[in-house]
C-alpha cells in the first residue's frame, strides 16, 4: 500500500516519559493552584492533582501528543477537585472541618469570599470560573479545554460571575 | 451587574487568584521552585547521580485514603523505573517517637546492608533542622550537629516552623555515598504514627532500582505498583503474576517462625525490558517451612528501630552479600518496637535480589501482601547472579 504525499499524516514520535516529567513540572504549580481554589486545602488539592497527572501518565501516549495537554489536564484536574468537594462537602456536614483546611482559609483572609462563592455555582460555572481566575486562560483555551464553544464559555462566565456578585456581596452584607 | 459590581468583583477575583497562588504555589509542598541551595536535583547532579525527580509529597494520613496514596507512589515509581531516573517522595509526616540515634542507625544499618537509599522515615537524623523546638513530639533532643561537609545539608523547599519543623528537610543524596547514580527519597513515614507508625523503608541498589514499602494496605500498594510500572492497570495483574514461574535459582527462602502464619517462598520472577525499562518481578508464594540455608532468622531488620538486638537488626543478611534481601515484615509480630503497640517481624530474607523490600503490616494480612510483596527493577540481572 502506498500513502499519498499529499495526505501524510507527518510521522510523529511519541512522547516520552521524559517528555511527561517534564510536563508535569511546567504545570503542577498551576494545577495546585486550581485544585486548591475549589478545595481550600493543599494536601487534598496535591492529592487531585496527583490523581490528574497519573491519570495524564497511564494515557501519555495519547495525552503527550496532544497541542495542549495542559488543558487536558488542568479540566481533569478541576472536575477531580469539584468531585472531592463534593465528597468532603457530604462528609463534613457530618464530622466538621477536615484538618488543614482551616490553614489555607485563614491565609486568603477576605478573599476566601470569592472562593466560597465559586463553590455555590453550577459545576460548570465552577469550571470556567476556576479556569480563568487561577489560570489566566483566555476564552478560547478554556473552551478547548472544556470541549465547548468559545461563545458558550462567554455565557457561562457571564452568568456566573454575575451570581458571584450577588453570592458575594451578600455575604459582605 | 452594575459596573460598580463588576468593577470589585475583578479586584476580589484577582485578589483571590493572587493570594491563592501565592499560599499553594510557593515551594511550600511539592510545588513551585525551590530556593537555591543543595536541592535533590543539585545534591544529586553534584554526586554525579541521576537527577532526582520531585513528583511530590506521599503522604497517607486518615484524611488521604491508603489508595491515593499508593497511586502517588505508583506513578511517580513508574515514571522513576521508565524515565531511568531517580525520584524523590516525600512525606512530612514524622513519627513522634523516633529519636536521633533511631534515625542514625537506620542510615548505619542501611548502608551496612547495601542499601544505598533509605528514607528518613520519622527519624530525626542529625541533620534534622536545628531549630526544631525542643521538648516537640519527636521526643527527642536535637542534634544539631551539622552533617560532614559537602554533604549537602539544606534540601529545604520551605522553612520549617514550630508548627511543621521538618518541613521540607530531606537527607541529601550524597549522605549515601557518591557512586549511587539514583535513588529513592522516601522522607517520612508512609503513614504517621497515629495510624501505627509504618515507616517508609528503602531500598535501592544501584539506582535503576526501586523498591518500596508497605503498610497495611501493603498489597494495594505493590499491586499498583506494578500496575504502573507493568503497564497492566487491571485487576488481572495477580493472573500476570502466577505466570511468573521462576526462572533462574530459586533463592533460599525463609521460613516461618518469624512472624507469619504459614511459610512463604519465594515462587519466582520475571525479568522484561532493557536498560531502564527493565524490571524484575518477583514473587512469593505460601509454602512449607523452610530454613534458609544461609540466611539467620530476622526478628528485626534494617528498618528495625528500637530493638536492642543489633544482630538481628542486620536482618540475618550475610555481610558478604548485604544487599541482596527482601524482607517482608509484619505489625503483629514479634520484632521491632516493643512496647509501642506496633512490631514488625521480617519474615524472609532471600540472598539473590539486589533490593529489599518491607512490607509492613498485620501478619495476618500477609499472605496477600506476600503475594504482591516485592517489586524490584534492576537494569543487569547478571549482577544478581540471576538471569531472566
Amino acid at each position: 500500500m502506498t500513502t499519498d504525499p499529499a495526505t501524510a499524516v507527518p510521522e510523529v514520535s511519541p512522547p516520552s516519559a521524559g517528555d511527561f516529567v517534564a510536563f508535569t513540572q511546567r504545570v503542577r504549580t498551576d494545577l495546585v493552584v486550581i485544585a486548591a481554589a475549589v478545595l481550600l486545602d493543599r494536601g487534598d488539592a496535591e492529592d487531585v492533582v496527583q490523581d490528574a497527572l497519573a491519570a495524564a501518565f497511564t494515557d501519555w501516549d495519547r495525552i503527550g501528543t496532544l497541542d495542549r495537554p495542559d488543558l487536558w489536564v488542568r479540566r481533569v484536574t478541576v472536575n477531580r477537585a469539584i468531585d472531592l468537594r463534593r465528597r468532603h462537602h457530604r462528609f463534613t456536614a457530618v464530622f466538621g472541618r477536615l484538618t488543614g483546611e482551616a490553614t489555607l482559609r485563614a491565609g486568603l483572609g477576605d478573599t476566601v469570599s470569592f472562593w466560597d462563592g465559586v463553590g455555590r455555582l453550577s459545576r460548570r460555572q465552577q469550571e470556567v470560573v476556576v479556569l480563568r481566575a487561577t489560570g489566566d486562560l483566555s476564552m478560547e483555551e478554556i473552551a478547548l479545554a472544556l470541549d465547548i464553544a468559545p461563545g458558550t464559555v462567554k455565557a457561562t462566565l457571564h452568568a456566573a460571575r454575575t451570581k458571584l456578585a450577588h453570592l458575594v456581596e451578600g455575604g459582605e452584607r | 451587574m452594575t459596573p460598580d459590581q463588576e468593577r470589585r468583583l475583578d479586584e476580589l477575583e484577582a485578589a483571590a487568584a493572587a493570594r491563592l497562588r501565592a499560599l499553594v504555589g510557593s515551594p511550600a509542598g511539592t510545588a513551585g521552585p525551590r530556593p537555591s541551595g543543595a536541592s535533590p536535583d543539585r545534591t544529586a547532579a553534584a554526586a554525579g547521580a541521576t537527577p532526582v525527580t520531585d513528583l511530590g509529597d506521599v503522604r497517607a494520613t486518615p484524611a488521604r485514603p491508603p489508595a491515593r496514596w499508593a497511586r502517588r507512589l505508583a506513578i511517580a515509581a513508574a515514571v522513576m523505573v521508565v524515565a531511568g531516573g531517580a525520584l524523590l517522595v516525600r512525606n512530612r509526616d514524622r513519627d513522634p517517637g523516633a529519636t536521633p540515634a533511631d534515625g542514625d542507625r537506620v542510615v548505619a544499618e542501611a548502608r551496612d546492608c547495601g542499601l544505598l537509599t533509605v528514607t528518613a522515615g520519622g527519624w530525626n537524623f542529625r541533620n534534622d533542622p536545628p531549630h526544631r523546638p525542643p521538648g516537640d513530639a519527636i521526643g527527642a533532643p536535637i542534634d544539631a550537629e551539622p552533617p560532614p561537609a559537602g554533604t549537602g545539608t539544606t534540601n529545604v523547599d520551605r522553612p520549617a516552623s514550630v508548627d511543621d519543623p521538618f518541613a521540607g528537610w530531606r537527607y541529601p543524596a550524597r549522605w549515601f555515598g557518591d557512586d549511587i547514580p539514583g535513588r529513592i527519597y522516601l522522607d517520612g513515614p508512609l503513614e504517621g504514627s497515629t495510624q501505627g507508625g509504618r515507616e517508609a523503608r528503602f531500598v535501592a541498589d544501584d539506582g535503576t532500582v526501586i523498591a518500596m514499602s508497605g503498610h497495611p494496605p501493603g498489597a494495594e500498594v505493590f499491586h499498583t505498583l506494578a500496575c504502573a510500572v507493568g503497564g497492566d492497570p487491571s485487576s488481572a495483574v495477580r493472573d500476570r503474576y502466577a505466570e511468573l514461574a521462576a526462572t533462574g535459582p530459586l533463592p533460599p527462602v525463609v521460613g516461618p517462625g518469624d512472624g507469619l502464619p504459614e511459610g512463604y517462598r519465594y515462587a519466582g520472577m520475571r525479568a522484561t525490558g532493557t536498560g531502564p525499562d527493565r524490571s524484575v518481578l518477583l514473587r512469593f508464594e505460601r509454602a512449607a517451612r523452610t530454613t534458609p540455608p544461609d540466611v539467620g532468622m530476622c526478628a528485626a531488620s534494617p528498618a528495625t528501630v528500637g530493638s536492642d538486638t543489633p544482630d538481628d537488626d542486620r536482618c540475618g543478611v550475610p555481610e558478604d552479600r548485604p544487599a541482596r534481601s527482601i524482607v517482608v515484615c509484619t505489625t503483629d509480630g514479634d520484632g521491632c518496637r516493643p512496647g509501642r503497640g506496633e512490631t514488625r517481624t521480617p519474615v524472609r530474607v532471600s540472598p539473590a535480589v539486589a533490593a529489599t523490600t518491607y512490607v509492613i503490616g498485620p501478619a495476618a494480612d500477609a499472605a496477600d501482601w506476600a503475594e504482591w510483596a516485592a517489586v524490584a527493577y534492576t537494569g543487569d540481572l547478571s549482577r544478581l547472579g540471576w538471569s531472566a
